[in-house]
C-alpha cells in the first residue's frame, strides 16, 4: 500500500510533525474540530431542506422573474432577442413546417 | 546588479487590502450590527438589499489580505496566525450565517424569517467583534521567541482587546448606519440619522479611550507619539480626526445624503493612519519588522506578476458593481 504523502507536509523537505503550530495544543484543535463540525451539521441539512423545496416548488413562470435591478424594470425584448440567436436558416425552417 | 527591494510595494498592497476591507465589509457588517433594531421588517427587506449585491464582493478584500500575508510576509503569517487562531475561527463562522442568511431569508417562510434575521444580525455581530479582538491583540503584540508565537491560545482576550472590539462595533455600526443614510429615504433614512448620532457618541468615546491607553502599552509607541519633534508633527492626526468627527455630525444635522458616509470613511481612514503610525516599521508589533517577516526577494518579485493584473481587475469590478448598483434602493426591487 502507497503511503501517500505522509510523514511529509513538504515532500522531502519537512516532516509533518515538524510543521505544527507549537502554541496549539491538541484540546485546541479538538474544540476547533468540533465547532466545524456542528457549524456543517446546521449548515447542511438547512440548506439541503430549502433546497427540496424549491425543487418541489418546480421553475418559476416568466411572470414570477423578478427584475433584479432599477434599469431591468421596463419589461426585456425576451422573444426578438431569443429569436436573434437562432440562426436564421432554421427559425425560417420552423415556421414553414405546417 | 542590487536586488531590488519589493517590501515597500507589497507592504501598499497588504495595507491597501485590509484598509479596503475593513471599510467594505465595515459598512455591510454594521448594517447586520443595526438590522435587528431596524422599525419594521420591510425596513429590513431595504437594509439587507441595500448590501447584498455588494457584500460578497467586499470580502474579496479579506481573501486578498490574509493571501498576501501568507505570500509575501509568511513569518508574520506564521507567528499571528496561531496567536488569533480562536478569533479567527469565530469569525469564519459567524460570516458562514451571516452569507447564508443573504441566501435563505428570501426564501424562507414568513414564520421562520426571524431565525435568518437572527443570523445575519449575530453573525455580523460576532465577526465583528472577533475582528475587534484581533485588531486588540495585534496591537498589544505577541509573545515571540525567534521564529514562534509562544504565548497561549487565549492571549487576545484581555481588557484592551474587549474595548477595541466594543470600538470596532460602534465603528462598522456608524459606518452602516450612514451607508444607510445613504442608500434609503423616508422612515428608514431618519431611523439610519437617530442611530448615527449616537453610534458617533460611541465611536468617539471608546476610540478615545483606545487611542489614549495606545501609547501606554509599549514604550516605543509612547516616543513614537510624544517625543519632540515627532509631537508637533503628529499634532493634526488628533486634531483631523476630531475635525472630521464634528464634521459628520454637522452633516447628519444638515440631512445630508452622502456626507456622513464619506465623513465616516475619512474618520476610519485617520484611525488606521493612526495605527500605522504607532507600528511602523513592525509587522508583528513591537517584535518583527516588514523587512525582517519577508519572503524570498525572488518570490516576493514572482507573486508581484499576478498581483498587479489582479488588482487593477478587482478595484474595476468593484468600482463597477457600484456604479450599476447607485443611487436608493426601494422596497420591491430586489436583487435575489
Amino acid at each position: 500500500m502507497r503511503p501517500g504523502r505522509q510523514p511529509w507536509v513538504i515532500y522531502g523537505l519537512m516532516r509533518t510533525k515538524d510543521a505544527v503550530t507549537p502554541s496549539l495544543g491538541g484540546s485546541d484543535v479538538l474544540v476547533s474540530l468540533i465547532i466545524y463540525m456542528l457549524v456543517y451539521l446546521v449548515v447542511y441539512p438547512v440548506t439541503l431542506y430549502y433546497m427540496i423545496g424549491l425543487v418541489r416548488a418546480g421553475p418559476e413562470t416568466e411572470e414570477e422573474v423578478d427584475r433584479p435591478i432599477e434599469g431591468l424594470q421596463r419589461p426585456l425584448p425576451a422573444r426578438a432577442a431569443a429569436g436573434a440567436g437562432v440562426p436564421s436558416g432554421t427559425a425560417i425552417a420552423a415556421e414553414q413546417r405546417p | 546588479m542590487m536586488p531590488l527591494d519589493f517590501v515597500p510595494l507589497w507592504t501598499l498592497i497588504l495595507g491597501f487590502g485590509v484598509f479596503m476591507y475593513v471599510l467594505m465589509d465595515g459598512f455591510d457588517l454594521g448594517v447586520g450590527i443595526l438590522f435587528r433594531r431596524a422599525p419594521s421588517d420591510a425596513a429590513r427587506d431595504i437594509m439587507m438589499n441595500s448590501v447584498a449585491p455588494i457584500w460578497d464582493g467586499n470580502e474579496t478584500w479579506l481573501v486578498l489580505g490574509g493571501v498576501a500575508l501568507l505570500a509575501a510576509f509568511p513569518l508574520a503569517f506564521a507567528i499571528i496566525l496561531p496567536a488569533v487562531y480562536f478569533p479567527i475561527l469565530i469569525m469564519l463562522m459567524a460570516l458562514i450565517f451571516r452569507g447564508i442568511a443573504f441566501e435563505l431569508r428570501f426564501k424562507a417562510s414568513p414564520q421562520s424569517r426571524h431565525r435568518w434575521d437572527a443570523a445575519f444580525h449575530y453573525g455580523s455581530l460576532v465577526a465583528t467583534l472577533a475582528q475587534g479582538f484581533v485588531l486588540g491583540a495585534f496591537v498589544q503584540g505577541f509573545r515571540v521567541d525567534g521564529r514562534f508565537f509562544t504565548g497561549s491560545s487565549f492571549d487576545w482576550l484581555t481588557m484592551f482587546s474587549t474595548l477595541t472590539a466594543i470600538s470596532l462595533m460602534f465603528g462598522y455600526a456608524l459606518l452602516g448606519a450612514t451607508w444607510l443614510i445613504m442608500k434609503t429615504e423616508g422612515v428608514l433614512q431618519d431611523w439610519a440619522r437617530t442611530q448615527a448620532r449616537w453610534l458617533m457618541g460611541g465611536v468617539l468615546v471608546s476610540i478615545g479611550i483606545v487611542s489614549l491607553w495606545t501609547p501606554f502599552l509599549e514604550p516605543r509607541i509612547w516616543v513614537r507619539w510624544f517625543s519632540w519633534p515627532n509631537i508637533a508633527l503628529l499634532s493634526p492626526v488628533p486634531i483631523v480626526t476630531l475635525w472630521l468627527a464634528l464634521w459628520v455630525w454637522r452633516s447628519i444635522d444638515r440631512r445630508a445624503e452622502f456626507l456622513p458616509f464619506l465623513g465616516t470613511l475619512a474618520l476610519f481612514t485617520m484611525g488606521y493612519v493612526g495605527l500605522a503610525i504607532s507600528l511602523w516599521p513592525n509587522i508583528v508589533p513591537h517584535s518583527v519588522s516588514l523587512w525582517d517577516a519577508a519572503a524570498a526577494p525572488r518570490s516576493q518579485a514572482f507573486l508581484l506578476v499576478g498581483t498587479l493584473f489582479l488588482l487593477p481587475v478587482i478595484v474595476g469590478y468593484t468600482a463597477w458593481s457600484y456604479w450599476v448598483f447607485r443611487g436608493k434602493v426601494r422596497a420591491g426591487v430586489s436583487y435575489h
